[in-house]
């Protein structure tokens, strides 16, 4: 009888195992690379990646498999780091790259993308897109960890058709920006300013700049930097906080703006219930079903500070991890990303601005161009995020909530990044 | 976990009840703060029906109608939102993933479970009983703190965003639960029975099997529903083991889905619809089985 | 045949919960990023979380639901019972009111998210009612509107086991009682009460345990679903979901988020040690 039991049992587990050892599937063959992707699969952009992939199997027979993971894309890649079983290609934004694949050193080095030629054209990918030099390069590595296909930057949105006089003389400094939203509040009779404060970058990204534009690019990093965190006691940094906590203390959040869901506010500014809204340059993309009558989009730059005037820039683009099984393979379907029909696709089609210099910008963001032209361009929160993994979501974030909604002074937020980065600093303990 | 009270799963005896009742409806019946108390109760009653139903009202109803006003009733019925909600959700491979992984955990659950809770249930002696607290110990380990060290174990095993590494987890986490509710059943078994079958020369395996297994049919079956219950909604440990859309369980392609609904251009008609999808066969599961449910895990809480 | 048949269940066990929890203490003295070196940290993670106020909210969190939430839950559930047992179409009520335990989580929370945002459903509804000004739930309140979620969710589960224990007894015992001439209050207190208290007991473990086990309820609160919801509302489910593998670009800190699972696990034993102290009375074991 015992012998039967056992019998039984281990066959169960063998049934178990067995099944497990024939868990992995779905790699495809040698001329199959796998994509995971930041996109939706009903976005835009998506359905533009579908095409490109549809002529790239049609020319080189290597077929691309797609997950259409959104934008959590590397926080389902980081955990198959170790073990290697990695998909062949991912996309993100340069900041979330270096900070999941560069800083565990999992990024290929993708010189030779740079160097081959763009199918079907007479140069190479590195001669046709723009530089973007410190964006997509790293210490550890000699070439660029990614190859960078949009790019993004934030600046004010609003509605031209009903705001001609923004277009004409746009806000320089920041008291001739409060004093718009003054005039914008009193037309209205309520919060000219949409924002989305369930997200805490949208909140981040205001603040960010006032500091950057006081403290020069490079002097956020390097509050990050101080591993006791007092360099935030300086003048510089308390002009940029009082500025932001004017907002509140003004109160031109548009109705809403702390008590919804992302992207209700963002939609509702669409639709015409509010003036102004902070956004990168996929505004348009997101928004333009939400649009009502001949809503026109028109931007203007974040305004000047004492250092400077600044716009905050990222790229978004493909990386290819160390572990993918089909490397070249996926090499090659990047530089088939960079033929001039593709971009074109990804501008007409996705309305973004793409990193080949020489497609015009979609006509909803011309101006961003612009002001990415007349500004000074540094990358988005000063590279923090991608610098300092989780420093922004653990430590910025929640206290600029609160000086963004009015319940802490400056002074309050100073003392707490104080002490809450000296304990990031302590985590991260060597 | 306290062994108390342990009776067989009995349905609850009318007459029984019908004396309770006299012991004190007489005295309530009447009062005016009785009254009241009722109106509360069918107004909660009212409240869960009312939020099922918005649901599914709106899930015919456009984004824009929704936003404008998410009172009214339909003006006309959108029912497109249901194919595309299920297009863009890929909940059907996710369904069938949710089947397969609930199917094969729970069923390797009881078969690890049984016998084990039976001869836990019918030894007494110093072993089993350390080995019943051993087991007690897990019941209280909640997910959090062993999430970090099965993730690691999942990946040595190599099983790393596959429905494998995920049952083989669930089959280890709902153990000490199923263990303890069974041995209930089990303890609520006479003897006699087996001591019988022994007399007759069958060994303890036969008499498990030939006696005490269809006898605890109904135990074995109550566990079972538990089990599907808890593994069918199970989020937290399959968004950490699995990764790859085409291994997701139906809680995180709901996650996904309620993402997708946000970034493609936000749209509640579909999403609601969506919902609605994931709660039908829930419901029709919820009228089939009401009340085997509702006893299994009051039962479970009983034992 | 004690070990054939305990042996199994008892492998799979050790290896799937009593090895993990085990390996959370140890690895609490790490810094890990589960790629590179463990590097030995001692108590480090321990004098960190001490001081890191995310964490104390997120323990407290946890707190407010086990005894906060789990209070109002028991209240309810008991307020409901008395009402329901003599009440017409009590089997209905009931299982519409349970209906709730066994839908997922996720569903309850965007359904809880579109009730109370604004111009969700409370907020038109008072606007139409003709409140001109409407509180900021969502914005200002999370934490209340997400404990009020996690009452009306388990209520209903906590209903069923409590009637269920008071169906259980046995009437004879009130026969007597009525023979004996025992006032209503007696009858409570010398037969309802001790016999029910056992079941209560029973669920209050139950609590204990499932309360501390929310996640998902409170994740699908989060500003999109790859951003996690604010650190206000983290339990320590959350707490250590944040700290390792969730948000857009996950952080990994193995050994500090095992830190603060391991001071969860400790203030459950105590809490449950407590508890027990608190039942040791009824013991009507079989």
């Amino acid at each position: 009888m015992t012998r039967k039991y056992l019998t039984t049992l281990v066959g169960v587990c063998l049934l178990l195992t067995g099944a497990c050892s024939s868990a992995e599937g779905g790699d495809g063959g040698d001329d199959t690379i796998t994509y995971w992707s930041q996109w939706e699969k009903d976005e835009p952009q998506a359905a533009v990646l579908e095409d490109a992939i549809e002529s790239f199997t049609a020319e080189t027979g290597i077929e691309v498999e797609v997950e259409w993971q959104g934008r959590q894309v590397l926080q389902k890649v980081r955990p198959l780091l170790r073990s290697g079983d990695v998909p062949d290609l991912v996309d993100s934004s340069s900041s979330a790259i270096r900070a999941t694949l560069v800083s565990a050193d999992a990024a290929r080095d993708l010189s030779a993308v740079f160097e081959a030629e763009v199918p079907g054209e007479n140069a190479t990918v590195g001669e046709v897109l723009g530089d973007y030099g410190s964006l997509i390069t790293a210490d550890s590595l000699d070439g660029p960890f990614m190859l960078p296909t949009i790019t993004l930057a934030y600046s004010f949105f609003y509605d031209g058709a009903s705001h001609p006089e923004l277009a004409e003389s746009p806000p320089q400094t920041w008291p001739d920006f409060m004093a718009m939203l003054q005039g914008l509040k009193v037309a209205r009779g309520s919060g000219p300013v949409a924002v989305d404060g369930d997200i805490g970058a949208y909140l981040g990204v205001w603040t960010s700049n006032a500091l950057i534009n006081e403290l020069g690019e490079g002097g956020f990093s390097e509050l990050i930097a101080d591993e006791t965190g007092e360099a935030w006691r300086s003048p510089q940094v308390a002009a940029a906080l009082e500025q932001i906590a004017q907002l509140p203390a003004d109160d031109v959040w548009a109705e809403g703006s702390f008590g919804s869901k992302f992207p209700q506010i963002q939609e509702r500014w669409a639709a015409g219930e509010s003036d102004i809204l902070l956004m990168g340059s996929w505004a348009p993309q997101e928004t333009k079903n939400s649009t009502t009558g001949n809503f026109e989009y028109r931007q203007f730059a974040f305004p000047e500070g004492s250092a400077g005037q600044f716009t905050q820039s990222d790229v978004t683009g493909f990386a290819i991890p160390t572990d993918a099984e089909h490397p070249e393979q996926a090499e090659q379907f990047l530089a088939w990303l960079t033929r001039k029909d593709v971009m074109t696709a990804l501008t007409q089609d996705a309305l973004q601005l793409v990193t080949r210099m020489d497609l015009e910008a979609p006509p909803d963001i011309a101006d961003t161009k612009r002001i990415m032209e007349e500004t000074s361009v540094v990358r988005v929160y000063d590279g923090v995020d991608g610098d300092y993994p989780g420093y922004v979501t653990e430590v910025f974030e929640p206290i600029n909530k609160q000086l963004m909604t009015g319940e802490i002074t400056p002074e309050t937020m100073v003392d707490q990044l104080v002490s809450a980065q000296a304990d990031y600093w302590a985590r991260q303990g060597q | 976990m306290s062994l108390s009270g342990v009776v067989a799963p009995e349905k609850p005896n009318p007459r029984k009840m019908g004396v309770f009742r006299h012991s004190r409806s007489a005295r309530m019946r009447t009062s005016p703060g009785r009254k009241v108390a009722n109106l509360l109760v069918w107004l909660l009653v009212a409240f869960n029906l009312a939020i099922f139903a918005w649901m599914f009202v709106n899930s015919v109803r456009t984004h824009s109608e929704i936003f404008a006003n998410p009172w009214s009733l339909p003006a006309a019925l959108h029912l497109e939102n249901y194919a595309n909600a299920w297009v863009t959700s890929g909940f059907g491979n996710a369904i069938l993933n949710s089947v397969i992984v609930c199917a094969t955990s729970a069923v390797a659950i009881i078969a690890l479970s049984a016998p084990a809770a039976y001869i836990l249930a019918k030894t007494n002696t110093r072993m089993s009983e350390t080995m019943l607290l051993y087991i007690a110990v897990g019941i209280g380990v909640p997910v959090q703190v062993i999430v970090i060290p099965l993730f690691v174990v999942v990946e040595n095993l190599n099983l790393l965003n596959s429905l494998q590494g995920l049952i083989v987890v669930y089959v280890g986490l709902n153990l000490p639960f199923t263990i303890f509710l069974l041995a209930g059943f089990f303890r609520s078994i006479p003897d006699e029975l087996e001591e019988a079958a022994s007399l007759d020369g069958a060994g303890t395996f036969a008499a498990f099997f030939r006696i005490v297994l269809p006898l605890a049919r109904s135990g074995m079956v109550t566990a079972l529903i538990l089990n599907l219950v808890w593994l069918w909604a199970e989020t937290f440990i399959a968004l950490v083991l699995i990764q790859s859309t085409d291994h997701e369980t139906l809680p995180l392609a709901l996650l996904n889905f309620m993402a997708k609904q946000q970034y493609a251009g936000a749209d509640y008609g579909q999403l609601m619809a969506g919902v609605c999808i994931i709660l039908l066969p829930v419901l029709a599961a919820y009228i089939w089985l009401g009340r085997r449910i509702i006893e299994g895990m009051t039962v479970g809480a009983n034992k | 045949m004690f070990w054939p048949f305990l042996l199994p269940a008892l492998v799979v066990y050790t290896i799937f919960m009593i090895a993990p929890t085990v390996a959370s203490f140890w690895v609490s003295l790490y810094s890990w990023d589960g790629i590179g070196e463990m590097k030995w940290r001692g108590l480090g993670n321990f004098e960190l979380l001490w001081r890191d106020e995310v964490f104390h909210s997120a323990l407290w969190n946890t707190f407010v639901i086990l005894v906060g939430v789990g209070l109002a839950v028991f209240a309810f559930s008991f307020a409901l019972t008395m009402v329901l047992r003599d009440m017409a179409g009590k089997r209905f009520a009931r299982a519409v009111l349970f209906f709730p335990s066994i839908v997922s989580p996720i569903v309850l929370a965007i359904f809880w998210g579109f009730l109370f945002q604004q111009r969700g459903l409370l907020d038109s509804f008072l606007h139409g009612v003709g409140f001109s000004s409407t509180p900021n739930l969502l914005g200002e309140h999370l934490w209340l509107i997400v404990c009020m979620g996690m009452i009306w969710m388990s209520t209903g589960l906590y209903v069923t086991i409590i009637m269920a224990g008071v169906d259980q007894i046995p009437p004879y015992l009130y026969e007597e009682c009525e023979l004996a001439g025992a006032s209503a209050w007696q009858r409570f207190r010398y037969v309802t009460f001790p016999l029910t208290w056992d079941v209560i007991s029973t669920a209050m473990v139950l609590w204990t345990v499932s309360s501390l086990k929310i996640f998902d309820f409170i994740l699908a609160f989060g500003g999109t679903t790859n951003d996690l919801p604010p650190v206000g509302v983290w339990n320590t489910a959350l707490f250590v979901y944040g700290k390792t593998f969730g948000g857009r670009a996950p952080t990994y800190q193995l050994g500090y988020a095992s830190a603060s699972a391991a001071v969860t696990l400790i203030a459950i034993i105590v809490l449950v040690a407590l508890l027990r102290r608190l039942n040791s009375r009824d013991a009507v074991q079989l």
